[in-house]
């Protein structure tokens, strides 16, 4: 097998398989129950940090997650039909 | 330290004194005008250049205006999202908790800054310690204000030009050889549909704006109400 080869997901799974990880991932992620716990905790720890710890940084970070796991979801759907 | 200069109290500051470069830097300074001036050591007045008192407007006109730009451009999508055109959390039926997220993700950031801003209420007691919070307050409203006025011009120049029928089927046309005219005519009909949030937004941008001015304008008085209050109550046990 080729060194480069080992990066190949394909290599590894077939297809299908990869996609349906994937869409797995996603529709675990950005739909549901975990993403809305997920923009929760992580708009709370955006106020926490960046009004009550003053690390402005970090609150930017767990806001740009929030807008993210928001609507990125929809995004998805809108640009692949078939994900759902 | 020599006796002599036992009672000096010196302002240690990686920065020249009054020159905040960023939110954090304007309130560390003003801690520090506090700190001094609350153990009785006067600061002369001129200690506080116009420089200072500009770089404490400018931080503060700056927080107002970058937070209300990002909470002012979430809003469309937040109203998107009530109205059923935008999905949240890959759903185009949302529930409350999703209707009210959307909200709150739109006013958090500007609102958290306008908390953020509030702390310095607490500090609000002497000549310059008041002065540099007057001086980044009245940034931080300049800033607020004039972010409303933009977006408030912009999301109407948006539903009555750029999303006027003609406008935008004259524009989507010269998309033809690019695009299918079937997916034209839905991008044409969910625009349509979907201008009114920009009007709706753009109302709603006035009472965030309202909300972030009113937040550290009430704390400030209320908290330094407390601290005057605090230091009275300190004098007379001496």
């Amino acid at each position: 097998m080729d060194f480069f080869d080992l990066f190949n997901p394909l290599k590894h799974f077939s297809q299908g398989e990869y996609i349906s990880f994937w869409q797995y991932l996603f529709s675990t992620l950005l739909q549901g129950f975990w993403a809305r716990f997920i923009a929760l905790l992580s708009i709370s720890f955006s106020i926490w940090f960046g009004v009550y710890r003053r690390r402005f940084g970090l609150g930017v970070f767990f806001f740009l997650i929030t807008v993210f796991v928001s609507y990125f979801g929809g995004l998805l759907k809108l640009l692949f039909p078939w994900w759902s | 330290m020599s006796e002599k200069s036992k009672g000096d109290v010196f302002l240690g500051s990686p920065l020249p004194a009054g020159k905040p470069k960023g939110l954090i830097d304007a309130l560390s300074e003003i801690q520090q005008y506090y700190v001094v001036e609350r153990s009785g050591s006067p600061i002369p007045e001129d200690f506080f250049t116009i420089g200072g008192k500009l770089a404490f407007f400018e931080v503060g006109f700056k927080a107002a205006f970058l937070s209300g730009m990002v909470s002012a451009l979430l809003t469309p999508f937040a109203f998107g999202v009530i109205q059923r055109y935008i999905p949240i959390f890959g759903s185009y039926e949302p529930s409350l908790f999703d209707r009210i997220f959307a909200l709150v993700l739109a006013t958090s950031f500007s609102v958290a800054y306008a908390i953020f801003l509030a702390s310095t209420g607490r500090y609000y007691i002497a000549t310059i310690s008041k002065a540099a919070i007057r001086g980044l307050l009245s940034g931080f409203i300049v800033g607020a204000l004039l972010k409303m006025v933009i977006i408030f011009i912009l999301f109407h120049t948006i539903y009555f030009y750029f999303l006027s029928q003609d406008f935008l089927a004259r524009n989507l046309l010269r998309l033809r050889p690019f695009i299918k005219f079937v997916t034209l005519e839905r991008i044409y009909i969910f625009l349509m549909g979907f201008k009114s949030v920009f009007l709706v937004s753009s109302y709603f941008v006035i009472f965030t704006t309202l909300l972030m001015i009113g937040i550290p304008l009430g704390s400030i008085l209320v908290s330094s109400r407390k601290t005057r209050a605090l230091i009275e109550q300190e004098k007379k046990w001496q």
